[in-house]
């Protein structure tokens, strides 16, 4: 019954507590027997608040029981990436310099889901400030994917993926700058929504690089990732790169149809030096959708070839600006990889990053032409399938390349752009899952949801599933 | 390149361990290629788009 209980959905739990068929305590329980059984092996979580999150359970129980029901989320226990602040909670963003910071307000969207009766369990691992995209982390252990507990789960959010998919939380918070919703998403075979920046507010998260950094969901599936979208969107003065524009029933609007639909990819740059286990996945799901009606057309972004300079020059420079006293203050406690890539930012000129800039205005004005023509764009998430913890390197058809040049390279653009862009798994191969990902037009979540809706429709993860018997411990 | 890369960091107070001074030069090889794929005749037209609201955070 527990392990039942913690493999469900928001959308399928949400009914059962509000009829009173299910109490928030036994969900709370049943995603705490999974922390107990798998989380020795997995690590997903920093911090487990095992009393807090009881006591929060009880509390809802008795509110919904007493007829004061919230909503979709009342009761529903969530684990959050430790780089959201939680008002007098310790928040590490997975860095020993922070081990003992203690934040004195709530993160906007952390006030948002604790007004929605969400109950919090637990702080999610993470790679050093979200600073990297493998989650092996220097302070708080290596988090291993589900799927293969040799490989990495993705990152910067890799807690965050892992325990969705280990059903150790039912929904969860990541952070994205380059791709770190997005890449664990695709790595742990969850959903992850990386909205349009601007959409949900940054306020009361540790940054990476301020113009680059989004909040977004990560489910188990599209519904719920509307719903987060829907409860933590809307503008907040907070955070000066909020944007006041209405947000959606996005939820109560999804519509699987996609006859009609013009789907675009971009070969010459989303489709090049593709791991043929990946392609073929993408692929396959492009068919279907043009089965459904869609309609699929290729597009050109010329800017495209400029936003790898674009990104690294943005991320590296920003982050470094952040970082820059601790790194001539106390450069020994940053992890190894980190504080070479803060040096890196270091090395980076004025001229570098007015350029870059300027190239993601043509970037925006590329991205806008293309979607003229086509309603969403589709790329694969990852070039490659997760990569072993500890490789630098990883395989893309028997060619050993930089895990760091290789592992933004699609998912950059939707942080450069600022472009709502979600990853849904589409297949497994050879084990492990295959991230699809979906770009649409600024402030229009809804189209990429929509698409979404009907890829999962498509039951391209039917059958398949982390073996998560295989690490329970004896 | 080495000698300027670590100038430069010197400069800025960083000390950077022996190991990463060889992938420092590697990294910045790396970034010089990707800086010749700007062209800065494109991009002459492209406001910046930095922006700031005078006075401050919006009410």
């Amino acid at each position: 019954m527990n392990e039942e209980l913690a493999a469900q959905s928001i959308g399928e739990l949400a009914p059962k507590l509000r009829d009173k068929h299910v109490s928030p305590v036994e969900v709370t329980e049943a995603v705490l027997a999974n922390i107990n059984a798998y989380d020795g092996e997995i690590n997903a979580f920093i911090r487990v608040q095992k009393e807090q999150a009881l006591e929060s359970a009880r509390q809802a129980e008795q509110e919904i029981q007493s007829g004061n029901y919230r909503g979709f989320l009342h009761g529903i226990p969530m684990a959050l990436k430790d780089i959201l602040y939680f008002k007098d909670e310790p928040a590490t963003m997975g860095s020993k310099i922070h081990e003992e910071f203690v934040a004195d307000f709530d993160a906007t969207v952390v006030s948002k889901l604790k007004l929605s009766g969400a109950t919090f369990h637990g702080k999610l691992n993470m790679h050093e400030y979200a600073w990297g995209a493998t989650t092996t982390n220097p302070h708080y252990g290596a988090c291993k994917n589900p799927w293969d507990l040799s490989k990495i789960p993705g990152g910067s959010s890799g807690g965050s993926g892992a325990a969705v998919a280990a059903n150790m939380t039912i929904a969860s918070l990541g952070t994205d700058t380059g791709g770190s919703i997005r890449i664990p998403a695709s790595s742990c075979g969850i959903i992850g929504l990386k909205p349009t920046h601007g959409r949900i507010s940054k306020y009361g998260c540790f940054p990476l690089s301020w113009s680059l950094d989004h909040i977004g969901p990560m489910t188990k599936t599209v519904f719920d990732a509307a719903l987060l979208l829907e409860v933590l969107g809307g503008y907040d003065p907070k955070d000066p790169t909020s944007v006041d524009r209405p947000t959606q029933n996005y939820s109560g609007g999804l519509n699987e149809d996609v006859k009609g639909m013009v789907i675009g990819i971009e070969e010459g740059y989303f489709f090049k030096n593709v791991d043929n286990r990946v392609n073929e996945a993408v692929q396959y799901a492009l068919q279907q959708l043009e089965k459904l009606g869609a309609r699929i057309e290729t597009v050109r972004i010329p800017s495209l070839a400029q936003a790898e300079f674009a990104e690294l020059v943005t991320i590296t420079t920003e982050a470094s600006a952040i970082h820059h006293d601790n790194l001539v203050k106390q450069p020994e406690k940053f992890g190894d990889d980190v504080r070479f890539l803060l040096e890196v930012g270091e090395l980076m000129s004025g001229v570098d990053y007015v350029q870059a800039q300027q190239i993601r205005r043509k970037l925006d004005l590329d991205f806008a032409a293309a979607f003229e023509k086509v309603d969403v764009l589709i790329t694969p998430t990852l070039p490659f399938l997760s990569p072993p913890i500890g490789d630098s390197t990883v395989d893309i058809n028997g060619q050993a390349l930089s895990f760091l040049d290789e592992v933004i390279r699609f998912t950059g653009p939707g942080n450069l752009t600022g472009l709502p862009a979600l990853s849904i798994p589409c297949g497994v191969r050879d084990g492990l899952p295959v991230g699809l990902q979906i770009m649409g037009p600024a402030f229009q979540e809804e189209k990429v949801l929509n698409v979404a809706y009907a890829i999962e429709k498509l039951e391209l993860m039917k059958g398949h599933k982390p073996d998560l018997t295989a690490i329970k411990p004896i | 390149m080495a000698e300027g890369i670590h100038r430069i960091l010197e400069e800025r107070g960083i000390q950077v361990p022996e190991a990463h001074q060889d992938m420092l030069v590697q990294q910045m090889k790396a970034v010089q290629q990707l800086r010749e794929t700007v062209d800065n005749s494109q991009l002459k037209d492209f406001d910046m788009g930095l922006t700031h609201v005078p006075g401050g955070e919006r009410p």
